[in-house]
């Protein structure tokens, strides 16, 4: 082999090493537990993680990521939130109980006429009016009651489910949807969203959510330009490997 | 120097100026879109990378402009009348019209008042009777509400409906709201008014208007606008520069589409 010819496949393989460096030295997922969900993550190279509970944020210069559990998105999610609340009523924990049920939210009741919410709510509210007086019989009586009224609301649309996300991102005024696709991320089914600015088409951002066991996740950009911000979200994106919930 | 290294250079001189012609002010136009930014939606293809976008937002009006890149304040804009779009209520008083049972007497009435249309400035006599029209619709429907007939509710918020439905302004109504009226300009003496004319452009009713603009430093430029009125909804795509960038401005309007509208909008 002549000697140019030999310098320029030592210059190929150069190239090709420096390409496929990254992949060879791969992060190692890190277990994360994101509100109701465990999951594992690779944070995107050159990005901080903070971890704060039910959002974990990442973050780069002035760009920012953010991974949040929603709550309940789902009647099975409203009614496990519920049982819970009986449980820690029947533990003994009569204001933990009141209070779990007092901040219940969740996109069954608030997509509902307020006519369908009163109704949701009236066994509750018709023996806590004065919480001092309803005993713990007469408060578990009512929590049944809920779990019965949470499992029948409505079912919650994919398409609710997005105007939801994107109006909880503050993604949702003067923006609108250019690009919506499913992903399948190891098995879990994601919906990635690309908005944009209503009126210029300008300053794209990425937003990608998925409901598991009752309970919405979501990706979201919450501050920088695509051209940052972008690779580190499909990065992140397709390294969360939800753990699947116990038995 | 061997005598190859001069071709080698021109040749990538001729290259440079082909990739910067591209991506310059006369290249093709990029992939159309579409925008929603009225009822109407439109679609069209924007002038090349070389012309720098910005959202334009002001006026009563709302778009998009192209800025050409060192062009000495050259652009290409395409805008809907907003401030016109607006006064068309059908789409609250359709809402209304479907939510009244979930709402609470507070939101009704308030959904109520924002489904009434203006009275002040009225486009046309036409507008006008069917605004009041719709306003006494309205005042029935909320005293009907008051003394619990939500039968009559429901009559008379289609009343205001089809009231609504049946007014749409037209080209020839809403021009002299929307022409170039140097009279109306913050400096008047730069504008000259040129040919302007009724004609059809990409197979709709429009008002053309070839103008020119003085800028404050003498310097001549070309002001071109194309208005059109779609399902009821005003647009105008302006060209202000010079003439060898005419041709782009003429490809960004002959792409103009108004589709039917499709519900993507996620507020």
């Amino acid at each position: 082999m002549s000697r140019p010819v030999e310098r320029r496949l030592a210059l190929v393989a150069a190239i090709a090493a420096c390409l496929t460096a990254p992949a060879c030295s791969r992060r190692e997922p890190q277990t994360v537990l994101v509100g109701r969900h465990e999951l594992r993550l690779v944070t995107p190279r050159g990005w901080e993680h903070l971890d704060h509970g039910r959002q974990q944020l990442f973050r780069v210069g002035e760009s920012e990521l953010a991974l949040e559990d929603l709550g309940p998105a789902t009647p099975e999610g409203l009614t496990n939130e519920l049982r819970e609340a009986e449980q820690l009523l029947h533990d003994g924990r009569r204001a933990d109980a009141l209070a779990r049920v007092r901040t219940l939210h969740g996109l069954p009741i608030s997509l509902s006429p307020w006519q369908a919410r009163a109704d949701f709510w009236s066994p509750w509210t018709d023996v806590t009016y004065n919480p001092d007086i309803a005993d713990d019989a007469t408060l578990g009586r009512a929590l049944e009651h809920l779990i019965r009224n949470a499992g029948a609301l409505p079912a919650v649309s994919m398409d609710q489910l997005v105007e939801h996300v994107l109006t909880q991102s503050h993604q949702g005024s003067r923006r609108e949807i250019a690009r919506k696709e499913a992903r399948d991320v190891h098995g879990a089914d994601w919906v990635a969203i690309e908005t944009w600015d209503r009126v210029s088409h300008m300053n794209r951002q990425r937003l990608a959510c998925l409901e598991a066991e009752g309970y919405l996740l979501t990706l979201s950009t919450r501050r920088g330009q695509l051209e940052v911000t972008g690779a580190a979200f499909d990065s992140l994106l397709a390294s969360i490997e939800l753990s699947p919930s116990p038995p | 120097m061997p005598r190859f290294s001069h071709r080698a250079l021109a040749a990538a001189l001729a290259a440079t100026a082909l990739v910067l012609g591209c991506g310059g002010g006369n290249g093709p136009l990029l992939r159309p879109e579409t925008f929603n930014w009225v009822r109407q939606p439109v679609a069209f293809a924007p002038p090349p990378s070389g012309w720098e976008r910005q959202g334009d937002n002001g006026g009563g009006t709302l778009g998009v402009r192209f800025i050409l890149r060192g062009g000495g304040g050259q652009c290409i804009s395409v805008t809907a009348f907003r401030q016109f779009a607006e006064r068309d209520r059908r789409e609250a008083i359709a809402r209304l019209l479907s939510r009244r049972d979930s709402l609470t007497k507070r939101e009704f009435l308030e959904e109520l008042s924002l489904a009434r249309p203006r009275l002040d400035d009225p486009i046309s006599d036409r507008e006008a009777a069917m605004a009041r029209g719709i306003h006494q619709d309205l005042d029935r429907a909320a005293s009907d509400y008051f003394s619990g007939s939500k039968g009559f509710v429901a009559a008379d918020l289609e009343a205001a409906l089809r009231r609504a439905a049946q007014y749409e302004p037209t080209l020839e109504e809403l021009l002299p709201h929307i022409r170039l009226r140097p009279d109306r300009m913050q400096n008047p003496e730069w504008w000259r008014i040129g040919h302007e004319r009724d004609t059809v452009v990409v197979g709709l009713p429009a008002f053309a208007s070839d103008d020119t603009l003085i800028t404050p430093d003498g310097e001549r430029l070309l002001y071109h606008e194309v208005f059109w009125v779609v399902k009821g909804c005003a647009f105008k795509a302006t060209f202000q520069g010079r003439r060898d960038n005419l041709d782009t401005f003429h490809r960004v309007v002959e792409s103009i589409q108004f589709p039917e509208q499709v519900v993507v909008a996620a507020r």
